[in-house]
């Protein structure tokens, strides 16, 4: 807060000055109030005093109208409230879905648009769209999108399935089992002779690679009986019931695949799966275009040393990209889980909460008890535990941030 | 390049030529992934009912593959069609190319397109076959009398529900907040910048102190406040709860500051006050920076949806973005009208967002590096 204090150190002792000079600088402070006043009303009006009042509220038994003080009564039936602690469970499922799946396709997409491309500007354009996109005519278009017999995606996804499913159903088979194995050899042969060019994980990863698909074009000419099912599994997969599906996402492959996971390993269900993929298309724009700046700030000639010592592409990435895009990384990271948790749009427009209450997350938690249920008491005491949840993940934003917001 | 030893120039040069057209495919991907909802909200908007859930789905809308086809037939009688045609593709050649250079605001170039369009179209007396929509016009009542007008969905959509009201209020609410934001915010940022008070550091803390409240712990007393004041279902209720930010009034206060203090202290001895100083030079040099503002401020208070669901009951108060939450419940299956609704519903802000994209760009970036 160096700023205050610039501001603190500039403003002289009012009682060592002329007479003269102090009434000027009464009358500046009192031009200074009245320039602050218009905000402060509004402030105290709509931020400050209705913390209070929902507090107030949150003791009470509140239906249309105060009923009557109930103490805390409100905040131990929230606590025993197993709908509560659902909605709590789907907010953070959606948490550790949507951050860092966004996080990390956005640092790639703006790692690439960061190389020397054409059409960069375009391409930026392209990817910000869906997040200047308002978010109920995107979220009405998504549930269309993801409808179970009209949508697209299952039918593209269907698509995809079945062209695997027969892709491994002939691969194993005589005459297409050399060519897949030839590929495999092939590859894996590049990879070996220019091993040089790349860092330890790049050759790991392709390793693994190119002798996947080896050993995948010899066990599927060995064994097809194996594959089978899987395959026949694969081609009938789609379509699925995305936003009318409560089942979790483990649990539904599971079922799928003949295995029986327990409970603890359920997943978010599909219709939270399902909102969370809009949620990503959504924010993707916006990480990409604060990662682009993030990369904009690292210094050119780090990259000129790495490359004269003799770094590969993907080492650079590794020890100068990635530790000096910390700060952004945090930045992001905070602000999105902060986003997350108070998501409501989505959820509203996409599954009213539903199906089975699974996409119920706290913010939507909290509407639902207010408006449809009427227990204005009760949901001010939920949407107080959220306040403490979110200033714990402010706090520590503000004191990560701090010093770098205030820099100037 | 001394990233190798042992490799040919040659394999050298395939190798990067093999990774560009790998970047280039990827990106490519990912943006058609990215911006094809929009391209089948669009198509989807120009469907039948029958064509839009059908299974496979249909890539063209009949209605598109119909016009196309008496397009043909068009060109067929009327050769001289296509010079129009070849006129009016060079046109836009000509003006897409300047554009790309930045040679032209986009802002031009979306009105030197329009007027293309309707010059071409109406070249030549109404009723000569040099009158391109009067041949057009003409052809299509000719291939099919029963054929759904173009825009039908559109029509039909904008009928179902008051939408000139929903965009009325949105525009209202959008606008009145983010002027008022501004003309709350800048005389406190100005305050907190550079005037000198007693209590300055307390209640500016204060302020900052508010940002860490979420708007859903605000949500229910202050419906509760605007119902006791009996605003629900008013502009009020809307927009006076908003009329403050305490982002705006942080972002100006970091803008007022950076204003060099020797212009201040020139300004004080020629015998200019504070409010002649911030009207006639902060004010201006801090222009770039409302504008950045206001944009965010706009964007928030258009796509709000909470707050307008809960203070609106009846639909000529709802806003654009309640309005449409409550069309797609209430027309639970017409998919093709869904989609048409969904189209101008999002296209403005879009619009909007293409003529300005560098502002918008450049605001988020800061918000990320500072």
């Amino acid at each position: 807060m160096n700023v205050v204090d610039a501001g603190a150190t500039a403003h002289r002792g009012v009682a060592s000055v002329p007479k003269g000079k102090r009434k000027r600088l009464l009358r500046g402070a009192l031009l200074a109030y009245a320039f602050i006043l218009p905000s402060f009303v509004v402030l105290l009006a709509f931020r400050l005093y209705p913390v209070a009042r929902a507090a107030y509220i949150s003791l009470h038994k509140w239906g249309i109208k105060k009923d009557f003080f109930v103490g805390l009564k409100n905040y131990l039936t929230l606590f025993t409230d197993p709908r509560f602690y659902k909605s709590f469970n789907v907010t953070v499922f959606y948490v550790i879905v949507t951050v860092p799946i966004t996080m990390a396709l956005s640092l790639l997409v703006a790692y690439l648009l960061f190389q020397k491309i054409r059409y960069r500007p375009v391409f930026r354009t392209l990817y910000f769209i869906p997040y200047i996109t308002s978010l109920v005519p995107a979220a009405i278009v998504w549930g269309w999108i993801f409808n179970y017999e009209a949508g697209i995606l299952n039918h593209a996804l269907h698509w995809l399935s079945d062209g695997l499913a027969t892709i491994l159903l002939t691969a194993g088979v005589r005459p297409w089992v050399y060519v897949w194995m030839a590929i495999g050899a092939i590859w894996l042969i590049y990879v070996v002779v220019t091993y040089k060019r790349r860092g330890g994980i790049a050759n790991g990863v392709l390793v693994l690679l190119s002798g996947g698909l080896l050993a995948l074009g010899l066990f599927l000419n060995l064994r097809p009986e194996i594959i089978e099912p899987v395959a026949n599994q694969l081609a009938t997969f789609f379509p699925v019931k995305w936003l009318q599906e409560p089942r979790g996402i483990i649990q539904y492959l599971g079922k799928r695949l003949a295995f029986d996971p327990p409970k603890w390993l359920w997943g978010p269900s599909m219709a939270l799966v399902a909102v969370s993929i809009v949620s990503i298309w959504h924010f993707l724009g916006y990480d990409v275009v604060v990662y682009l700046a993030g990369l904009g700030n690292i210094p050119p000639s780090l990259y000129e040393v790495a490359r004269i010592d003799g770094a590969s592409e993907g080492q650079a990435f590794w020890y100068i990209t990635l530790p000096l895009l910390t700060p952004t990384t945090f930045f992001l990271l905070i602000i999105s889980t902060v986003g997350a948790f108070r998501a409501f749009t989505l959820f509203y427009v996409m599954t009213g909460g539903g199906p089975l209450k699974t996409t119920t997350s706290v913010a939507y938690f909290i509407f639902d008890r207010f408006w449809n249920a009427a227990r204005v008491g009760y949901a001010s005491a939920a949407a107080f535990v959220l306040f403490g949840i979110i200033l714990i993940m402010t706090m520590v934003q503000q004191k990560a941030m701090g010093k770098r917001v205030t820099y100037q | 390049m001394t990233v190798t030893t042992k490799h040919s120039p040659l394999a050298l040069r395939v190798s990067l030529a093999l990774k560009r057209t790998l970047l280039y495919v990827i990106l490519t991907l990912g943006a058609f992934l990215v911006t094809f909802p929009f391209l089948w909200m669009i198509l989807t908007s120009f469907k039948g009912y029958a064509e839009a859930i059908a299974s496979p789905p249909t890539l063209w809308p009949q209605a598109w593959i119909a016009r196309f086809r008496i397009l043909g037939i068009l060109i067929d009688q009327h050769p001289g069609v296509l010079v129009a045609f070849a006129v009016w593709l060079s046109a836009d050649i000509v003006i897409t190319w300047r554009l790309i250079r930045g040679r032209m605001s986009k802002a031009l170039y979306f009105i030197i397109h329009l007027a293309l369009f309707f010059v071409l179209g109406n070249i030549g007396p109404s009723g000569s076959s040099w009158n391109l929509s009067y041949l057009w016009q003409t052809a299509t009542t000719r291939a099919g009398a029963e054929m759904e007008p173009f825009f039908a969905n559109y029509v039909e959509a904008w009928g179902y529900a008051p939408f000139a009201h929903y965009f009325r209020n949105s525009i209202v609410m959008a606008t009145v907040t983010c002027s008022l934001i501004i003309v709350t915010g800048v005389p406190a940022a100005y305050a907190f910048a550079r005037m000198h008070f007693p209590g300055k550091d307390l209640i500016f803390l204060a302020f900052l102190a508010t940002m860490m409240i979420p708007r859903e712990v605000l949500t229910i007393p202050n419906y509760v406040t605007v119902a006791q004041l009996g605003w629900i279902d008013t502009f009020l209720a809307l927009i006076v709860p908003w009329i403050v930010s305490v982002m705006t009034i942080f972002f100006l206060r970091q803008f007022f500051m950076s204003v060099p203090d020797d212009l201040y202290d020139a300004a004080f001895l020629d015998g200019c006050g504070h409010i002649r100083f911030l009207w006639y030079i902060a004010l201006p040099l801090a222009a770039p920076a409302l504008v950045s503002t206001t944009l965010f401020n706009f964007l928030g208070s258009w796509n709000a949806l909470l707050w307008p669901l809960l203070v609106t009951n009846t639909p000529k108060m709802r806003p654009i973005m309640v309005g449409m939450a409550y069309f797609a419940n209430e027309f639970g299956m017409e998919v093709q009208l869904h989609n048409a609704a969904a189209t101008f519903t999002a296209l403005p802000i879009i619009i909007l967002f293409l003529l300005i994209q560098r502002q918008f760009i450049e605001g988020i970036a800061r918000t990320g590096i500072k």
